[in-house]
Formats: C-alpha cells, structure tokens, sequence
C-alpha cells in the first residue's frame, strides 16, 4: 500500500493530531514527532480510528478505541526508547511494508488517491469496453489460478495431443449439459466452412481488437497468398462468432451457451439483445485475450463441412441450404493452438483448446490471420480427428482414405517449392480418387470484387482464383457431373446470393490440377473448396468457361483483372 | 454493455456458480436462489473493484483517468506493469478471500 501522510486525509491535520496528544500525558512528544515515518505512523493511527469510530456503535467504539489508545501506546513507547537510546534511530528506523511498499520516500505522488477520486476512476471503467476486455482476462485467469476448474492434462507428442481426461471435481457440472461435451465422442463439436457468414479477422497482436470482416477483407488482410484456408463469409458475424464460441472449451463458454451446437448457438445468438450480445462478444474476446497461443502443424483428417441446396429447385437461398460434412486432409497445415490452463500461467495444465488456422508472413510471424477452428479429438485414436456435427445433413459424402495429398498446403513463396510441392491442390478428394479445381472467371470490368456499397460481388479474377484454386461446381454431390450454372455469367451477385452458392468456401492454397488449358475442369474431380461461380454448357453440350459465357453474354472481351483484386 | 459491473458479468457468474457448489445456499425457492447469486456476484465485483482502485497512488488514478478519458487504444496492461501493479494478484487475491469468506473456511 502506499505511504500515507498527515497531509491529504480528510479532518486531518498534525495540529489536531497535537492537540490530541497534547491531551495525553506527554504533550512534549508532540513536538518530537519529526520523522517522516513516524508521522505517517501516528497518522494512520490516527485515521484508523476515526474511521473505527464513523463506523461502530457508541460501546464497540469505545472497545475499539481503546484497542487503538493500546497501540497507540505501544508506539509512542517504542518511539521514546529509540529517541532516547538512538537519536537517528527514529529517523533512520525504515518504515514498514504497510506504510511504504515501494520503500520510496512518501511524496505527495505517492499518496493513495482520495477514495472520492479512486470511485469516479472505477466508475468511468466499468464503461469502457477496452479496460473491462482486459479486466475479463484477469479474472479468467484468477478463476484458473484458484483451482475452480477442473483441468485435463494434455500429453504432447510432437505436434499431435491426446488429451488424458481427469476426474472433474466440479460436481459434475457436465452432467447438467444436455449437448455434446468432448468426451463423448458422439456428440463432440467439429467446425463448419461456410456456414459462417463472416470471417474472423484476429488482431496480429493478441488482446487488440478481434474484429470481425468480410470475406474479401479477411483475405486482404491474410494476404492471400499466405492463406490456407478461409472460411467463406459475406455479412453476418453472429454465425461466426457463433462457430467460434461453440468450439471454446466447455468451461469458457459464455453463460447459457454451454453445449450448444454451432447452430444452436447462432440461434441464441441471434435472439440476443444489441446490448447482450456485445456483452456475450466482450466476453468472447477476453476469453480470447486470456488464451495463451502455441504454433502447430496439423496431421491428419478432419471433419468439415459445406453447405449444399436442401431443394434444387427452389433456388439458393439461404434457408435452402443445409451443411454437408466431409473430410479434409490437412497433413502439413499449420495453425495456432489458443489454449487456456488451470493456474493462468503458459505451464499449467490445460483444460482447453481451439486450434485456428492463421496465417504467418515470411518470418513465420503470425500474419493477423483469421482462418477456421478446428477441434481435436479426445480419445487419441486419430490424431486431430474430429466428430460428426450434429445438425449437418445425413447424406455425407466423406471421402475415403486418399493418398498423402494434403488438404491444404503452405503456399510457397517460389515456383520451386511449388514444383517440389505439387499434388497439393487437393480439397476434398472425390469417391473416384479425382481431384480438380477450376477458377473462376475475371471480372469483366476488372473491379475489385466486393463493393461494399451495394454489398455484391463481382465474378473473381481469373488469375486470383488461380491461384487460391476455387471450386466452381455448386455441389459436391456432383461429383463427377456437370453441374448446373450458379449465376448467369456476368450477373453481379448480392452477397446473399454468394453465400448460398457457396458450397465448401475455403479457399484452397495449390496448383492448379484437372483444369485444361481452356480452364476447363475435368468432369469427374472436384475440389471441395469455396466456389465463386459456374459455368454454363454451351449449346454443343460442351462447357464453357465462364471467361467465354462472360464474352458471349456481353459481346466484349473479358478485361484482365488488376492485380489488387483479392478475396472472393 | 453492462455499466454495472468492472469484471465481466459471466466470468463472475461462473465463479460464483462454483462457490455455489461447494456451499449450497441455503434457500427455499430458485427466486430466491437467484436473488443471492445476484448479490454475490455484486459483492464480488465490488470486492475487486475495490481492491483495484484502492490500490492506485493519487497520480496512478490520475493517469489512468486520461487514458480512460482520452485513450481508445490504451494498452491497460502495460499501464499496470508500467506502476508495478501486479493486478492478477491483486483479482486473485480479491476473489480467494471473497471465496473464503464465502465458505467459511472451506477449501476452493
């Protein structure tokens, strides 16, 4: 605490306090109290009885002074001694720790703030979001720190966890859950692409802002080419805020949100007040900023999913979608582990994870990347294998084993690495062991892609989508066939509609495979990966590409894109 | 967002659910049941708000009045480092004696 002075307490003033011991026996003391640290002594004593007295009744009081007039007496004994026997003794006698921590000398700077003062302080605190975001993590922390959790240690091996569940000693807490918990595999939580209508943009310094963005911001952000995977967004942060707050650690989930599925959450979500749920999105992010962060590489398969039209017929909308799952390989994709231990510091045990694919710059920094959340599995029998969603469709076309092409691969900064890299384009692999991409067609008057103005986008230059190897077919149950044109070539689509020709929105990082010189892709293989628009079959039944139904429906030839053009 | 309180609601709603756990209150009805979980996690959000501010020195609060006041991207964690706060003992040690006090001496 810090020193206190005669000076700056209220009613307080060395001449009262004379008077006061003038009344005593020994009013010569009075002019002998000379010493900083004594005077900061008697005065706190001093103040320590006013306020007893302000506070008890008449009888405590007079118990209560009477203590005080004891230790008073104490001191003042003690101080004559040290006068008597050591004339600098009182003056050089250190102050106590209560009396001045820091051991400086007491200076008006160091006065305790009036209390008055220190309440209009907390007061404009407790409106300001920042300092509350920050105080959130502190007391995460705390809570960590003191044990209330329960905690599951986590046995590294390499960069794969199996995660040891402990006996909780909560009182069986989950008991009370009526959703999934991650250790019954039957119910555990896996992650959605594309049913999140917003990417994540993560501040590059954990405990900024975790901001929300579109698609093409994201991507901006991320720099494409360093992007492994993108959650495909258009408009609404809630769903993904939902994604992600369904995917947090049971324990860290936001009241009355615990156990919920990605849809079940969206939904409370949704059904919040503007001022619940940015006090559910405060929380979010100091849960976020009390996360410690650890650099991984994935291996392995993973559930994911896509969105697919419920009725062909009736049209994209984002009611007639529903979430199809399958299985990405994602061998060699790197990602930041966000995890949180019971004693608060980086070395405890951990009791929760989330794993998100960021993206890093050339130094291996992390880039302020946004990318989706993965889980891992609890029982350790794959590694980073994680469980069927519960509200997707039943009808999953998983893939079966594939060959050692990962899902996704770190974009390489030379055509080198490329070359030695090939065979990496894979999304989804298709039951006939095919794979392709296809890319989108340029933007006819080469625009950038997303006018936030009137909130649409135009088709995605070709070139980008070269390189991020979209998916164009609208469907991965047609696999294999031709699929249906998403837009009319040239349309310029609403956000809206954007989302629900999404079926699988990554952004897949790779060469470009199954696509013939007339960009053309192979009827047969696919990509499950985000995909921008179709193409439609010529009247020969042969397909164009969307560059040549652009020109047809247009009559002008496609402008080449610019090369700021980014994102979908 | 909730003026009321300095600490996040649910962070202490989850603390307090836990001290609930480990000492049921004794009440007759989830009305009532509610009502002290209310209060307590009140008391504990005064506890540490208390303990925050009443640790500043006159110019500790002084500083930290401009960056509230003037300040959108202050770094509130560097301001604590900066005056040799160390505010995760200070909500630690708020919250242990709340939880004592609460249990009467129980462990948390």
């Amino acid at each position: 605490m810090s020193n206190k002075t005669g000076e700056g307490f209220p009613n307080t003033s060395f001449s009262e306090f004379d008077n006061y011991r003038a009344d005593d026996n020994n009013p010569e003391e009075s002019g002998k109290s000379s010493s900083e640290s004594e005077k900061g002594k008697y005065a706190k004593l001093f103040e320590e009885i006013k306020v007893l007295s302000e506070k008890l009744n008449s009888a405590e009081r007079e118990k209560e002074l009477a203590k005080s007039l004891e230790k008073e007496e104490a001191l003042q004994e003690e101080y004559i001694y040290l006068s008597e026997t050591s004339p600098e003794g009182a003056q050089a006698e250190e102050p106590s720790p209560e009396d001045n921590p820091s051991g400086e000398e007491p200076t008006p700077d160091n006065q305790e703030a009036d209390p008055n003062d220190a309440e209009g302080t907390a007061g404009k605190a407790k409106k300001c979001s920042r300092i509350k975001r920050f105080f959130a993590g502190v007391a995460l922390a705390a809570v960590f720190a003191l044990g209330i959790f329960g905690a599951r240690k986590i046995v590294q091996e390499g960069n794969a966890a199996q995660v040891e569940a402990e006996d909780d000693d909560d009182g069986g807490e989950d008991d009370d859950d009526g959703g999934e918990n991650e250790d019954n595999p039957e119910t555990a939580r896996g992650i959605y692409d594309g049913y999140g209508e917003r990417a994540m943009y993560l501040d590059s310094n954990k405990g900024g802002d975790y901001d929300f963005a579109n698609a093409v911001e994201a991507a901006e952000v991320c720099n494409n080419d360093e992007v492994e995977m993108v959650k495909y967004t258009a408009g609404n942060q809630v769903e993904s805020l939902a994604d992600y707050i369904a995917n947090l650690p049971e324990q860290l989930q936001p009241e009355g949100f615990r156990g919920l599925s990605i849809l079940e959450t969206d939904q409370k979500l949704e059904s919040l007040s503007p001022e619940e749920y940015d006090s559910v999105f405060n929380y979010f992010c100091g849960v976020m900023d009390g996360a410690f962060t650890q650099e991984i590489e994935l291996e392995g398969d993973y559930h994911n999913a896509y969105m697919r039209q419920i009725d062909e017929n009736a049209g994209y909308t984002h009611d007639n979608m529903e979430l199809v799952s399958c299985i990405t390989h994602e061998n060699g994709t790197r990602a930041t582990e966000f995890y949180w231990t019971d004693d608060g510091t980086a070395n405890g045990n951990i009791i929760g994870s989330m794993i998100v694919k960021i993206s890093h710059d050339e130094n291996g920094n992390i880039d302020g990347g946004c990318l989706q959340v993965v889980i891992p599995n609890s029982d350790g029998s794959r590694t980073y294998i994680y469980f069927d969603l519960p509200d997707i469709a039943p009808d999953n076309p998983s893939t079966p084993d594939t060959p050692d092409n990962p899902n996704i691969t770190p974009r390489p900064k030379n055509q080198t690495e490329a070359d030695e890299n090939s065979g990496a384009s894979a999304g989804i692999v298709t039951p006939e062991g095919q794979e392709r991409q296809v890319t989108a067609e340029p933007v006819a008057d080469g625009t950038h892609p997303y006018n936030p103005d009137t909130n649409t986008y135009n088709y995605i230059p070709e070139e980008q989508a070269g390189q991020i190897g979209y998916e164009v077919t609208n469907d991965i149950r047609e696999i294999g066939q031709e699929s249906a044109p998403i837009t009319t070539p040239g349309e310029i689509v609403t956000a809206e509609e954007m989302v629900t020709t999404q079926t699988a929105p990554e952004m897949v990082i790779g060469t470009r495979e199954g696509v013939d010189e007339a960009n053309n892709f192979d009827a047969g293989a696919t990509v499950g990966t985000g995909e921008v628009t179709g193409d439609t079959p010529s009247a020969d039944g042969s397909r164009n590409t969307i560059r040549e139904n652009l020109e047809q429906a247009t009559g002008n030839p496609a402008a080449n894109p610019s090369n700021d053009s980014q994102g979908f | 967002m909730d003026n009321e309180y300095l600490i996040d609601r649910q962070t202490l709603g989850k603390f307090i659910d836990e001290l609930i756990k480990k000492k049921p209150l004794a009440v007759e009805d989830t009305e009532e049941l509610n009502k002290l979980r209310e209060e307590s996690i009140k008391a504990l959000d005064d506890k540490i708000t208390k303990a925050i501010f009443g640790s500043l020195t006159k110019e500790q609060d002084e500083k930290l009045n401009q960056l509230l006041d003037h300040d959108e991207d202050a770094d509130y964690q560097e301001f604590f480092s900066e005056n040799n706060i160390n505010i995760q003992e200070i909500v630690k040690n708020s919250m242990q004696e709340f939880a004592d006090e609460f249990l009467g001496g129980q462990d948390v």
